[in-house]
């Protein structure tokens, strides 16, 4: 297969744009779709100090190479969140990548300060991924507004929106669909949320890595085996291969849509906002989802386990 | 009886079969020898993998689903997808 605008052979197919890219003209593809994501969304400015989130892998560390190169002032944010090995490697792997860019990178030892995940999912009794998220959410948001950070930029990419808006519809979840976007605003007490990556596949981002020579860790987190995200996403490719496109229509379809289609919700969501009573984050009820989560450790503290 | 000679036909003969030899590093590391089609795009199909949830890599160079294997070689699938919910 040839390159659609040159002669060279091809690295990467690309069904869904009818195309095919040798290395350069890829690398090329590569930067305009995350300029016409930035663009379109208005997702950062030049003199904008940026915190990247960073977990060691494949989108995390693309997205902070590539902002890099686009000469966006850049610092990391890592989360350690007591995963054993993996949680070890994968700050290593940040840890790297920060050296080889030369920049910052804030680590934040949740693990330490507080208990792993799985430890604090297991007193919540909520899955683990749903307690990371919470966890990660929290963090972020904290270190941008504690050290002035202007935006939160996170590596999600095309096949994670899609797979997590296919899951939000297969349960009619309509609040969380409507909330689904690629920038969420700055509000009080929130930092704006950026994903540059939206536009890009799983696939032509471990293309963009593979090409630019990152270190990523491939090995995947433990408790990502068997949750739903992954068979959405399996389900997606294949639909995907059957029918080139649909990955991508479905999900810019849906941004291109949701104004019109969830008017009405907007209007009643604005105004049952209130603030943690603890740290202040915004939140629907007393407290913001991390300190009932962090709730849960205090008080496990305090009374005797009934089963012990 | 084959002879020497016989059995280097048969190698260059191989060359142009449809059926050849190679070696596959897999998305888990495993490796596996398969005989099978020299085309990527069948070898993956024979895997049971989804051409879109890895790279195939031959000597450092990135290989489209249309590419043709020779026979002794050794491709590695990269997997692409991440899991998670966040
Ligand atoms: S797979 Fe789940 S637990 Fe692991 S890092 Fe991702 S969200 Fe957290
Ligand atoms: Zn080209
Ligand atoms: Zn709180």
């Amino acid at each position: 297969m040839k390159c659609r605008l040159c002669d060279s052979i091809a690295v990467i197919s690309l069904p869904r744009h009818n195309s095919a890219f040798c290395r350069n003209h890829f690398v090329e593809f590569f930067q305009k779709q995350v300029k016409r994501a930035i663009k379109s969304y208005r997702m950062l400015n030049k003199t904008d100090r940026i915190l990247v989130c960073v977990s060691g892998g494949k989108d995390s560390l693309t997205l902070w190479h590539i902002l890099n190169e686009f000469g966006y002032n850049t610092t990391g944010l890592y989360i350690n969140l007591g995963i054993g090995e993996y949680s070890e490697k994968s700050l290593e792997k940040a840890e790297a990548f920060a050296k080889r860019l030369n920049k910052e990178l804030i680590v934040v030892d949740f693990a330490e300060e507080y208990t792993d995940i799985k430890a604090l999912a297991r007193f919540a009794d909520r899955t683990d991924c749903s307690t990371c998220g919470v966890v990660k959410r929290y963090f972020f948001n904290r270190v941008a507004i504690e050290k002035g950070f202007d935006a939160v930029a996170t590596g999600h990419n095309l096949d994670d929106e899609a797979a997590r808006l296919l899951g939000n519809i297969l349960r009619w979840q309509v609040d969380l669909v409507q909330k689904q976007s690629p920038v969420l605003d700055n509000e009080e007490g929130l930092k704006k949320k950026v994903k540059p990556l939206f536009r890009l596949t799983e696939q032509e981002i471990a293309t963009y890595a593979f090409l630019n020579r990152i270190d990523y860790l491939r090995e995947e987190c433990p408790m990502s085996k068997g949750t739903t995200s992954l068979v959405y996403k399996e389900a997606l490719n294949r639909i995907e291969l059957e029918s080139p496109g649909t990955k991508h229509f479905f999900y810019f379809q849906f941004l291109e849509r949701k104004k019109d289609v969830f008017k009405h919700l907007k209007e009643d969501k604005k105004g049952v906002l209130s603030f943690c009573e603890r740290c202040g984050t915004p939140c629907s009820g007393e407290y913001c989802a991390f300190c009932r989560l962090t709730d849960y450790l205090s008080k496990s503290a305090q009374t005797p386990c009934e089963h012990a | 009886m084959v002879t020497e000679k016989d059995q280097r036909i048969g190698e260059k003969m191989s060359h142009h079969t449809r059926y050849i030899k190679v070696r596959v590093v897999l998305p888990d590391g495993k490796v596996k020898e398969i005989e099978g089609p020299r085309e990527v795009k069948a070898i993956l199909r024979r895997l049971n993998i989804l051409e879109n949830t890895v790279l195939v890599v031959r000597d450092e160079e990135l290989l489209t689903p249309d590419r043709l294997l020779e026979a002794g070689d050794t491709i590695e699938l990269i997997p692409v997808i991440s899991g998670g919910l966040n």
